[in-house]
């Protein structure tokens, strides 16, 4: 991939990758960095003759990782940490955006992406199969539940 | 549930994925970052890794330079200790002071080969 061809790229998927990773990790400075570094990831890892959609699974995996290792991460930091103790008692300013922000972070990582993916990037049950890592003839179930997990927390909202 | 009214809550949940898309979180409205400067940033990490793929191979030779420095210099000392056998220096111990000497030449070369490898 050139240098042009990057720059078409990025402007096609960063917007929605942009915005994947703020509603997964509910964070936008974090999600700007994640983004970045999928990005770069990307350019050093994936294989050069990739093409289309495969080219966006591969990133959105890759976002997915660096999604899970920040989780991860988080959990080790904030075990001992008072962060815990006085998160409590913050009142963050929340309005629709963070609602469903809040609902969709309350998804499996996978069934985040899976929803993402399908229903936001279009992929069909082959793209998805792809760029999730999972088998072809799984993805309809896997979907199924996502849908059901999702419109269970929608209820309880 | 029936079947209509499980496509109507899959319409739903899809609507509700593509609002969830398309309005944005706070400050989305910001620029994206500089796609010129993840590439550079990625050309610079690519090199960087193949400078040190490249250097991975000069430290292997380095290493087993080092072993022969010390071989060589223990018989480079045995050598020079038989030649310079005077006869007042015979209450030392031939083979210690071979090893002195593998010892100093070991040491002196050990020290001169990161400044010579930096230069």
């Amino acid at each position: 991939m050139n240098q042009t061809a990057f720059r078409e790229f990025y402007s096609k998927t960063a917007p929605a990758l942009r915005s994947y990773i703020s509603r997964s990790c509910g964070s936008y400075d974090l999600a700007e960095d994640m983004m970045q570094e999928a990005f770069l990831r990307f350019l050093r890892t994936a294989p050069p003759d990739m093409e289309g959609p495969a080219m966006k699974g591969y990133l959105y995996r890759t976002a997915d990782t660096l999604l899970i290792d920040h989780w991860r991460r988080e959990k080790r930091t904030k075990r001992w940490s008072l962060e815990m103790i006085f998160q409590k008692n913050q009142t963050p300013d929340r309005g629709a955006s963070e609602d469903m922000s809040e609902a969709f972070r309350e998804l499996k990582p996978q069934q985040r992406s899976l929803l993402w993916l399908a229903y936001v990037e279009g992929f069909d049950h082959r793209e998805i199969a792809d760029a999730a890592g999972v088998k072809e003839s799984s993805v309809k179930v896997l979907l199924f539940r996502a849908r059901k997990a999702l419109a269970a927390v929608l209820e309880g909202k | 549930m029936n079947h209509n009214t499980e496509n109507n809550a899959d319409d739903q949940l899809v609507t509700w994925m593509r609002k969830l898309s398309s309005d944005p979180p706070e400050r989305s409205h910001r620029p994206l970052p500089d796609p010129d400067l993840i590439w550079i940033k990625a050309q610079l990490l690519d090199r960087q890794a193949a400078k040190e793929r490249s250097l991975r191979l000069v430290k292997w030779f380095e290493i087993v330079a080092r072993i022969l420095v010390v071989f060589a210099a223990y018989w480079l000392g045995s050598a020079l200790a038989n030649a310079v056998a005077v006869p007042e220096l015979k209450f030392l111990n031939p083979k210690l002071l071979s090893l002195a000497v593998s010892v100093l030449l070991a040491a002196v070369t050990m020290l001169a080969f990161p400044i010579w490898s930096e230069e």
